[in-house]
């Protein structure tokens, strides 16, 4: 450690001596000057006025969106960080791969293990759209759309079923028609036919 | 100057007219929701599920089911609730209504006429079991199988007839001899031997577990084009000997490998379609 010369200290006090000496006249310069200034009351309304004045005013959702939207930014990261987001990306659009396979045409409706798959399949050359609904998918055509083989005049779809009594019926072009060749059908009182389908150790039909 | 008076009266008469306009619109849509509330309330001092109620409201809300309608509906199963029925087969037809855009007036017609079906398949069943001095007690899966075949072609005739024509056997049996009486009668099977096949099955206790698919073998034999006297003379012959739906199957020409069902450990496909 380098030790300070006494000589260097003492110059360096009384500089700083000097310093606050003037810092306390220039105090006392202006306490004197506020102390002449005239006792005047402020006109009414200022304080609000002055309030009103320098209030920030809040910008709406949609500009802000769009001033966002429209700044310009810049984005940093690691690789690793990259890595990790990739790799999350590629599991995300694997998962929805995996829910609906385009090959096979098989749909989970049930996330149980003693999934029995059941094929539908229908001979209908001259139909646009076929689809099917039941009591395994509360009757909503959506997940279930036949697909055709190419080629070919058959609609086909693969459901894993759990095991139990389902109602069901073909959605031909926006028709309701039971499966074709079925060996048991039900009136669904609603004045169209639904087919039977039981699956499991305790169908009997 | 005028513009602006005439633009103004203008404006307040619209306002003035819409007020009360309003309420009534108010009132009435308070009345409605008191309705919905009253049903539901009735549905959980009933013991309605929670799960069932919120199952209906949300299937109402989502479809845009009217308030007013969506109350009776939750009434009808609360009737049922009361009436200690399987629910599911009534909660399965709402669902399935809503689903295909039936009016909601023509779901509730419905569903009173199933709970009369149930109603009188209960009481026929209940009837019978006192007959033959049976205690036991019918499982929800046997009274909603006994009762669905009254959509399945059979008649409360049919049904009845049945019942009087059956020996002492138990319900889950009963359900499985109605529902081979169904299919006969579904593909157009001669009455008489129908008959003749189902007393048959109940004599020789034929209707069990180990013979399912024992109906859909003799569909596939009708559709095959086999006769009608064939296959009922092949049935009977299996049951007085003790056969298996396999031997059936070969003595009328059909695969007993299309009629199978899968075991829970060799699951495959089932259904094949055929125009």
């Amino acid at each position: 450690m380098e030790k300070k010369q006494p000589e260097e200290t003492c110059l360096k006090t009384a500089f700083c001596a000097r310093e606050n000496t003037i810092g306390l006249e220039k105090i006392d310069r202006i306490k004197s000057m506020m102390r002449k200034i005239p006792r005047i009351e402020p006109p009414a309304g200022l304080l609000s006025s002055v309030m009103e004045a320098v209030r920030t005013r809040r910008v709406p959702l949609w500009l802000r969106t769009y001033r966002w939207a429209t700044s310009l930014r810049s984005f940093t990261f690691t690789p690793l960080r990259l890595a990790t987001s990739t790799a999350f990306s590629v599991l995300l659009v694997f998962s929805a791969l995996l829910l609906h396979d385009g090959g096979n045409h098989k749909i989970a409706l049930d996330n149980s293990k003693e999934l029995i798959p059941v094929e539908f399949a229908l001979d209908m050359p001259d139909a646009h759209s076929v689809q099917v609904v039941g009591s395994f998918n509360n009757w909503v055509p959506q997940p279930c759309e036949l697909h055709q083989e190419e080629g070919s005049a058959r609609w086909m779809l693969t459901l894993r079923l759990q095991p139990g009594r389902y109602e069901y019926a073909f959605l031909i072009d926006g028709k309701h028609v039971p499966h074709p060749g079925a060996e048991f059908n039900k009136d669904d009182g609603f004045g169209n036919q639904n087919t039977v389908l039981a699956l499991g150790p305790e169908d009997d039909i | 100057m005028t513009f602006r008076k005439s633009s103004l009266c203008l404006l307040a008469l619209i306002a003035v007219s819409a007020v009360p306009l309003d309420v009534g619109a108010q009132n009435n849509q308070a009345g409605v929701t008191h309705g919905v509330t009253q049903a539901v309330q009735e549905a959980k001092k009933a013991g309605v599920p929670d799960e069932t109620i919120n199952r209906l409201l949300s299937l109402g809300y989502d479809n845009g089911v009217e308030a007013a309608s969506m109350a009776n509906l939750v009434s009808i199963v609360v009737e049922v609730k009361n009436e200690d029925l399987p629910q599911e087969p009534f909660l399965n037809k709402i669902e399935e209504g809503v689903a295909k855009h039936v009016p909601a007036a023509s779901i509730e017609q419905v569903l009173k006429q199933k709970k009369q079906d149930y109603l009188f398949a209960r009481s026929l069943t209940s009837d019978y079991l006192k007959k033959h001095g049976l205690k036991q007690q019918v499982a929800p899966k046997d009274l909603v199988g006994i009762t669905e075949s009254l959509f399945s072609g059979l008649s409360r005739e049919d049904l009845a007839l049945i019942m009087e024509q059956a020996p002492p056997v138990s319900p889950t049996t009963l359900r499985r001899a109605i529902h081979i009486q169904a299919s006969l009668k579904q593909v157009g099977f001669d009455p008489k031997l129908s008959d003749q096949i189902v007393s048959t099955g109940f004599k020789h206790n034929f209707f069990t577990h180990q013979q399912r698919g024992f109906g859909r073998a003799i569909v596939a034999g009708k559709r095959n084009g086999v006769s009608d006297a064939k296959i009922a003379e092949a049935a009977m012959s299996t049951m007085q000997s003790g056969g298996t739906v396999a031997g059936f199957c070969s003595q009328i020409g059909v695969s007993f490998s299309d009629v199978d069902r899968p075991r829970d450990d060799v699951p495959r496909p089932l259904f094949h379609g055929r125009k």
